[in-house]
């Protein structure tokens, strides 16, 4: 009995010794910013940034600080606070959310069967609806978010303004190259993503972009243009008037509320958003 | 060296630590899912079950029996395989970094990795010779490198594969597994 208390007790002592030893000799010295600033990174591991996970993201950020401006996760206050470990400044940070650019008006041309996947979809016939540029509606995009940002509302896909962070991880997953990333500050955008004339467009969506140049024409600050039988906003012009609203026949330009705005309960937020 | 030989394939084929003890099996499906990563737990288990056995064999025979506390073996090999682990996790850390990247959490891992413990005590129990016990664990290293290799061979094609949505990823990896294991079982036919 005695004998095993002292030889484990003495194996144990003789085995802490030898590491604490070794730890000295093997020890590796890591900047101590990295592990405050992987605290300050979302963990979201999203890979907008261009780095596999966040930890990855802080080693680099301590070589090369203005790579944090990658990081589209982080809230404000984190951002700051990164911003002032590394000692550099950085102005006000460009937000920005992704929005779906179709109504889904578009009519079937046939039934499809396959696997319920817009990848798989897109393959055939440019899929089965009419129109050639229209959603899916699968929800690809919703598996590829990771922050659960986007949610599929009838046939069409609404954006979560408060979950979305712009990383743009759904616009690799659209088929159809649908999602734009637009300034988190826009207040309309344009629901379609058509170069379809006009005349073939009318005939099978109700809410597609005919390129009636309407909204063009509206649109006092010339922000919006119609190129490729598509209304193009410029952001940079938009003052989000909202004539082009009114003037769009066919409700192709639809109302973007940010989250400021968001007063009402949070389902009626991203249904009114529209997008 | 005949003797040596046959511990060998045994350890290897026969007695397969993962397909035949179904020890560490926390490592087999974690780390079986890219061949790169498998060769590396591959090669750091082969590495760690070596000396392991060389190390716990003269702490057996000349510390352990001498002072008839042999009952103490389990808690005596846990500490230095534990110990052994941290050590080499710290010296890979300081002059492979890219291997210990690539390891993540596995390497310390293998310090709560049955196989490592299992070989260790399975060596006391088979009573083999110090030279023995070193095959051993360097065969069950290599038995287990083969197997990880083999599942993620399995696993990189499953990835293709149209697999029912609720057996995708590691259920299909545990029915694959026990295919394998019984297809491991005919080596039990083998005599040595």
């Amino acid at each position: 009995m005695i004998e095993a208390v002292v030889v484990i007790g003495a194996l144990g002592i003789v085995f802490g010794v030898g590491l604490a030893y070794a730890s000295r000799k093997f020890e590796v010295h890591v900047d101590p910013r990295v592990e405050k600033i992987s605290e300050l990174l979302p963990s979201a591991n999203c890979g907008a940034c261009g780095f596999p996970a966040c930890r990855e993201l802080a080693e680099a950020v301590v070589e090369d600080h203005y790579l944090i401006n990658n990081c589209k996760a982080c809230d404000e206050e984190s951002w700051l606070e990164i911003c002032d470990i590394l000692g550099i400044e950085l102005g006000k940070r460009k937000q920005e959310i992704a929005l779906v650019a179709c109504s889904s008006g578009s009519v079937d041309k046939f039934e499809y069967e396959g696997v319920k996947t817009c990848a798989a979809a897109d393959l055939i016939m440019d899929g089965f609806k009419a129109c050639k540029y229209a959603c899916l509606g699968f929800g690809d995009c919703v598996h590829a978010c990771p922050f659960g940002a986007l949610e599929k509302r009838g046939s069409q896909f609404f954006v979560d303004f408060r979950k979305c962070i712009g990383c743009g991880a759904c616009i690799d997953a659209c088929p159809r190259g649908l999602i734009k990333i637009v300034d988190k500050n826009a207040k309309v955008f344009v629901r379609c993503n058509s170069l379809d004339k006009g005349k073939i467009v009318a005939q099978i969506c109700e809410t597609g972009c005919t390129g009636c140049k309407q909204c063009e024409k509206a649109c006092e600050k010339e922000a919006i243009k119609v190129e490729n039988n598509l209304a193009v906003i410029d952001y940079e012009l938009c003052d989000g008037c909202g004539s082009c609203i009114e003037a769009c026949k066919f409700g192709t330009i639809v109302p973007v509320f940010p989250s400021e705005d968001a007063v009402v309960s949070d389902s009626e937020a991203t249904e009114k958003s529209g997008c | 060296m005949e003797d040596l030989l046959v511990i060998a394939v045994g350890a290897i084929f026969v007695n397969n630590i993962v397909l035949y003890w179904f020890l560490g099996l926390c490592p087999f499906f974690g780390v079986s899912k890219k061949t790169s990563t498998a060769l590396g737990m591959g090669s750091a288990v082969i590495f760690v079950m070596t000396c392991a056995s060389a190390i716990t064999w003269p702490i057996y025979t000349y510390l352990l029996i001498p002072f008839n506390i042999e009952f103490m073996r389990t808690v005596t090999f846990i500490l230095v395989i534990a110990t052994f682990v941290q050590l080499i996790e710290m010296v890979i850390r300081k002059y492979k970094p890219s291997l210990y990247k690539a390891l993540g959490i596995f390497l310390p891992l293998i310090t709560t990795n049955c196989a490592i413990m299992g070989v260790a005590l399975l060596n006391i129990e088979k009573g083999y010779s110090f030279i023995g016990s070193v095959v051993d664990g360097f065969s069950a290293g290599i038995g287990f490198t083969l197997a990880l290799l083999l599942m993620s061979g399995i696993r990189e094609r499953l990835e293709f594969a149209n697999v029912p949505r609720s057996f995708q990823d590691l259920p299909i990896a545990f029915i694959s597994a026990a295919l394998l294991a019984l297809a491991f079982m005919a080596f039990s036919g083998m005599r040595l």
